[in-house]
Formats: C-alpha cells, sequence, structure tokens
C-alpha cells in the first residue's frame, strides 16, 4: 500500500507544473552556484599553488646569509583549498589563508578573501551550501505542506481512506514519494559535484573530497528529509492547506534564520573572543608563561640570556662563551624559542578553544534546529570551519618550530667559533619545504558523528510523530 | 450487513443523530430520505467511521466499525456526494490507485468495461480528472466503488450532479448489484429515485429515525406524502 501512496504522489508532484517550474528553478540556482563556487575555488587553488612554488624559490634562493637572517626572510604557509569548500565556503572568505611563518612568533592566518571584495559583493555570495540551507526547505515545504490538509480539503482523503487505506500507509507513501522526489534532485547534484571534482582536481589535491562530499550529501538529504517530516506533521495536524502552509512558513524562518542567528549571538556572548588587540597583548604579557621569569620582554630575554649562559659555562667549564664548541647565540635564540613555545601555545589554544566551546554551544542547540547542525557538518566536510584552520595554524606553527630549530642547528655547529657566520646560498635547499595534509575524512567524521546523529533524530522524529498524529486523523472534521 | 445499534453522535450538547437501530440486509437497499440536516450524511460517515462515535455501535457484517476500522472498511464501497479525484491523474490513474490501496488490481479492459457500465463516454477514461464535469467524476467514483466488488455499498446523495439518463442507469446498476447481494445503504433527497432503487425507505428527521418501511408494501404517491407529512411536522 505504501509503494502504491509513493507511486501515485510522485506521479501527483512531478505532473504538477509549479513543481516543474520550482525545481527547474532550484536546479538552475544551484548550478550557478556551482559552477561559479568551482570556478572561485580552482582559481584559489590556481593562485595557491603558484604562490607556494614561488615562495618555495624565494626562499631557496635567498643567497648566502646568515641563518637567523634567514630564519627572519621567512616564509608563507599557504592554507590547502579544498574542493568541496566550492560548495561551502564556510569561514574561509573570513578567515585567513596564509600564515607567516618567522622567527620568535607564531602568527594568525591573514589575507582574508572577503576583505579583497567591495561589501555589494559580499551580499550576493550564494553558495550551493547557502541554497541547500535556506531555500531547498522552503521548497520541500511548498512540495509537501499540503499532503494530507489539501487531500482532507479536496475530498479525496476520504475516499481514499473509506477504500481501507490506513492513516499510517498513506503518510508513509507521502513520506517515501517527498524523500524520493528529494533523492531524485539530489543524488545526481553529488554525483556530479563529485564527478567534477574528480575531473577537475590534480590527484594531490583531492584530500579525500569524494568522501567528504558523500558525507555533505548525507547531511543535506538527512536535513531535507526532517523538513520533509515537518511539513507531513503539520499538513496532518492543520485543519487545511493555507493553515499548514502559514504554519509551516513560520517554522521555516524560525528553524533556519531566528534559531540559528540567536545560537550564533548567545554562543559569542558565552564564550566571546578576544580583539586581536586584547590577543597579542595577552601574548605581550606573556599569559601562559611557565618559567618563574617576569612579564617584561626586555628583562625576560636578559634574564633567559644570562641563565643559559651560566647553565653552558658550568657545563663545559670555560670562562666565555666564546670558548664553548658551538655558537652560543643559535643556541640562544632556540632557547628563546623554546622559551616563547608556551606561551603561544596557551594564547591560541585559548583562541582555538572558545571557538571550540562556541562549536559545542551551538551544537546543543541543534536541538532546536537542524540547520545548526547542517551547517556545522557541511563546512567541517569542506574543509572551511574553524577547526580546519586550527589543523593548519598548528600544523604551520610546527613546520615553524622545526625550520627555525633546523637554521639555528646549522648556526649552531656552522657558525662555532665564529662572531659572524655566514651559510652559504645552498644551505636553504636543505630545509624541508611546508608539506601540510588536511585531517582526514573519518576525522573529521568522528568529530561530528554529533551533528550527523542530531540531523538524524531530526529526520525520524517529525515523521515518527506525524505517524501518530496520523492514526487519530479524520478525513472529515 | 450493515447494523446500527443505539449509534448515536453529539457535538458538544447538541445531537446530530440520536440513538438509531438500522439494519441493512444483503441484497436490500435502504434508502435514507431527510431534509439537510436530517442526520443522513452522519449515519453514512459513523458506518465509515469518519466521525467518532457518542454511544452504540455500527456493524459491518457483525464486526464493530470503530474497533476494526480497516478490516470493515475492506467490506465497504462508498460514493460520496461530490467524487473528488486526483486532477492530475487520468481517470483510469485515478480507478487503479482507489482500486490498488483497496487490494484489488484493475486491468485496462476491467476499467474500460467498468467505465462503459457506469456511462463514461469513450476516451474519457485517459483524460486528465482536472478536466471532467462533475457528473463524469461522480461516475467515476461509482466506476470505483463497483471495482472493489464490495459486500456493501454506503452512498451519500451518489446521483447529484448525474443527468438524468445516467441517474437512470445508476438505478439499473444498483438494482443489479443488490442482486448478487450486496447490501446497499444510499442518503438521498430524491423520492422518486428512493422508490425506484430502495427496498426499503428511512425517513430522518432532526437526527432521529422518523419513518421506516418496506417499498413493497407502498405506491409511490403514498412514499411521497409520507415524506412530506414528516416534513411538515
Amino acid at each position: 500500500m505504501i509503494g502504491v501512496v509513493a507511486r501515485k504522489e510522485f506521479t501527483e508532484i512531478v505532473r504538477d507544473g509549479r513543481f516543474r517550474w520550482l525545481a527547474a528553478a532550484c536546479v538552475l540556482l544551484i548550478g550557478v552556484a556551482a559552477v561559479s563556487g568551482l570556478q572561485v575555488t580552482l582559481d584559489q587553488l590556481r593562485d595557491r599553488n603558484a604562490a607556494t612554488a614561488s615562495e618555495r624559490d624565494n626562499f631557496v634562493e635567498q643567497g648566502a646569509k646568515n641563518p637567523h637572517a634567514a630564519a627572519h626572510f621567512g616564509q608563507y604557509a599557504f592554507r590547502p583549498v579544498l574542493l568541496p569548500a566550492a560548495l561551502d565556503p564556510g569561514v574561509i572568505p573570513y578567515m585567513g589563508s596564509m600564515i607567516w611563518l618567522e622567527a620568535h612568533r607564531m602568527n594568525l592566518p591573514e589575507f582574508r578573501p572577503a576583505e579583497d571584495s567591495a561589501d555589494f559583493g559580499r551580499t550576493a555570495q550564494l553558495s550551493v551550501a547557502w541554497i541547500l540551507q535556506f531555500i531547498a526547505p522552503l521548497f520541500v515545504i511548498v512540495v509537501t505542506f499540503a499532503a494530507v490538509a489539501g487531500e482532507r480539503e479536496r475530498g479525496t482523503l476520504a475516499l481514499a481512506m473509506s477504500q481501507g487505506l490506513s492513516p499510517g500507509g498513506m503518510l508513509l507513501g507521502k513520506a517515501v514519494a517527498a524523500v524520493g522526489v528529494l533523492l531524485a534532485m539530489l543524488v545526481p547534484l553529488i554525483l556530479l559535484s563529485i564527478l567534477v571534482v574528480a575531473l577537475a582536481a590534480p590527484a594531490a589535491e583531492e584530500h579525500g573530497a569524494a568522501g567528504r562530499l558523500a558525507w555533505m550529501g548525507v547531511g543535506y538529504l538527512l536535513y531535507l528529509v526532517s523538513f520533509a517530516g515537518l511539513s507531513l506533521l503539520v499538513s496532518t495536524l492543520a485543519r487545511n492547506r493555507r493553515n499548514a502552509f502559514f504554519a509551516l512558513t513560520a517554522i521555516w524562518l524560525l528553524v533556519t534564520v531566528a534559531i540559528p542567528r540567536i545560537a550564533g549571538d548567545l554562543a559569542a556572548a558565552a564564550y566571546p573572543t578576544p580583539t586581536p588587540t586584547e590577543f597579542w597583548a595577552g601574548i605581550r604579557r606573556g599569559d601562559g608563561n611557565r618559567s618563574e621569569l617576569g612579564d617584561n620582554p626586555q628583562l625576560r630575554v636578559a634574564e633567559i640570556r644570562a641563565r643559559l649562559t651560566s647553565e653552558l659555562l658550568d657545563e663545559y667549564q670555560v670562562d666565555s662563551v666564546d670558548q664553548l664548541p658551538f655558537n652560543f647565540t643559535a643556541l640562544f635564540l632556540q632557547r628563546l624559542e623554546e622559551e616563547d613555545a608556551p606561551i603561544f601555545d596557551y594564547n591560541f589554544d585559548q583562541l582555538w578553544d572558545t571557538y571550540e566551546r562556541q562549536r559545542h554551544l551551538q551544537q546543543l542547540t541543534s536541538v532546536l534546529s537542524p540547520a545548526i547542525a547542517v551547517r556545522q557538518l557541511s563546512m567541517a566536510m569542506a574543509g572551511a570551519d574553524p577547526y580546519a584552520q586550527r589543523h593548519f595554524s598548528v600544523a604551520a606553527e610546527q613546520h615553524r618550530r622545526a625550520f627555525v630549530s633546523q637554521l639555528n642547528t646549522i648556526q649552531a655547529v656552522e657558525g662555532a667559533g665564529k662572531r659572524f657566520y655566514v651559510a652559504a646560498g645552498e644551505t636553504w635547499r636543505d630545509i624541508r619545504a611546508f608539506d601540510y595534509e588536511p585531517p582526514a575524512t573519518s576525522d573529521v567524521l568522528s568529530r561530528h558523528l554529533g551533528d550527523l546523529a542530531l540531523l538524524l533524530v531530526w529526520a525520524l522524529a517529525p515523521f515518527s510523530l506525524a505517524l501518530l498524529a496520523a492514526q487519530r486523523a479524520r478525513p472529515v472534521r | 450487513m450493515l447494523q446500527a445499534i443505539d449509534l448515536s453522535k453529539m457535538y458538544g450538547a447538541v445531537s446530530a443523530l440520536e440513538p438509531l437501530n438500522l439494519t441493512v440486509e444483503p441484497g436490500q437497499v435502504c434508502c435514507l430520505l431527510g431534509a439537510n440536516g436530517a442526520g443522513k450524511t452522519t449515519t453514512i460517515h459513523l458506518f465509515l467511521d469518519f466521525i467518532p462515535r457518542s454511544g452504540g455501535q455500527a456493524l459491518v457484517d457483525g464486526i464493530d466499525v470503530a474497533e476494526e476500522p480497516v478490516r470493515t472498511k475492506a467490506l465497504l464501497a462508498y460514493v460520496p456526494e461530490v467524487v473528488n479525484l486526483y486532477g492530475s491523474l487520468t481517470g483510469r490513474e485515478n480507478l487503479e490507485y482507489f482500486a490498488e490501496i483497496a487490494g484489488t488490481r484493475v486491468r485496462p479492459d476491467r476499467a474500460d468495461e467498468l467505465a462503459a457500465k457506469v456511462g463514461l463516454q469513450d476516451g474519457a477514461l485517459d483524460m486528465r480528472v482536472s478536466n471532467y464535469s462533475k457528473g463524469m467524476r461522480q461516475k467515476v467514483g461509482i466506476a470505483i466503488a463497483l471495482a472493489k466488488q464490495a459486500r456493501a455499498l454506503i452512498m451519500d446523495e451518489p446521483l447529484s450532479g448525474l443527468d438524468p439518463k445516467a441517474a437512470n442507469e445508476f438505478s439499473h446498476l444498483l438494482r443489479e448489484v443488490a442482486g448478487e447481494g450486496v447490501a446497499a445503504l444510499m442518503a438521498t433527497h430524491d423520492v422518486f429515485r428512493a422508490k425506484e432503487v430502495g427496498s426499503h425507505i428511512g425517513i430522518m428527521k432532526h437526527g432521529r429515525l422518523v419513518d421506516y418501511f418496506a417499498t413493497d408494501d407502498k405506491a409511490h404517491a403514498d412514499i411521497e406524502q409520507i415524506y412530506l407529512e414528516h416534513m411538515r411536522d
């Protein structure tokens, strides 16, 4: 019976001219957003690859100089561009795309794409994720709001129930048809995205894109199914189609706009992020400094130097640092790096942990809105969430510390006994290039199992409630 | 086959149907006559379990409709006053759909046969229902009921919208199915049609069955007289 109802429902939906126009408009909108997003992403990918190669050349060919000067010459670490970001750019436009790596200092990512666009350009941003999160639920509502209320109003429900159609069977049939319509629209979109990514991306840039896209698809399918369930529930309870439509429009506004906005504001108020000024002030103050050294930067540096000098003179039983079997300055610079590392780690961890707490609070509010859960999952799978930024930032910092340490070691060994040591130009070729691999899809997924579970609950709960309501549904009131 | 035992319906303090006792045996056609609001449609809706009863029982083949709604509906076919179908489907698709949810498959030749039986013109069955007249929809509704081959037929003003020729054909059809042992309960305003097809007539007024008799015992003029007298009171 469910199959019979589903087939009839599907035929009715597909034959409805309004549905065809609406579906065509949605597909067109998604197509335009996907092509435009892919174009932007491929441009970013090309620019990033070109900049990475050029940056490496600049570093390697900086010529003969002191290794510490080479550390100050620095290098940029460029954030990789994941192809699923073509569908969901997430927070990428608002977070930096590269980090300047240099001696003594851990930097925040800089060069935000949003800074390069005019304000009117910002408002015109249209992504597939945005369409799926805001417009597609409305499409689902338009297709399903009359499912039960309309049948009751038209009188077809009475005839169908007189034929022995059970309310549960009718509702499940309608649910299957609604999901069928969504699958018919979403599956080709997902497969096409995977195909385009496979064709467009060089193997090295794949970064598990197919798997990430597939999980995004699962998330969006559950999200839209939850709206189909809500729509069937309201349609079962509503007196007529008009009431069902207005109630669902209000729910749509609440779930996709109001609750996510309130949740975001709540999270920001509960766990405020520091302004850039406050953030760097914390580092300058030495917040998180684990040594008993004071907070005054100049005194701190002088104290570190005095302590190291004393330690080494004792250990090597010499009277002057010039008599040490290695270059003292290099060791001092390395010690400074090691003393500063906990301060950077502390302040940066605080910042990233604040983002994480905000995410957790928002995840809790997903109980009230599946839009929050799907947004978090989608951004994460697109590699466009704060966690992806943190992962990149941490990897870049590890690389900074490794290459600065490598340069200090070269100076310590090769510059032993020399007051001014200049390394040969070829030296820099041995310094490892920044080679970053974004987190594996399975890692991202494990972090967002809660979002997936919430989406699953959202997909099933309204259907279950609608099923309960349908058991008591009467064809006439 | 159809039995009401003290069946009643209240809407708050207002009584839509006073305790009703009625039996329609296989082969009988019981026509309920009465003005608007007399309780005819309420009786039909209670037999179909479309509305919850306030008291008593409605039984189909001895089974309580409120306790086993799906099982009793398998024994019933229903023709409403206004047959509403799915406009984007053809008449044939509607017929197939409603038959299928009743657990019956209607082959194309059987659908054509049913269409001819209810007087639907050639080719109409393959037109979208949105292009149908009220009478055409009514005919498809009757075809749906016939396709089910149910043991009881419940009809609420089934002749509404039918032209005189189609109404006459329907009367013949109804007598034919009753002759095959089907029990029929029909609500109507039409005294002439009630006398023509009914084996029994019940007159309802203000939610009460005020008279009930076999049509064989009465002439048409007598039935009309009885009905008008009840309406005058």
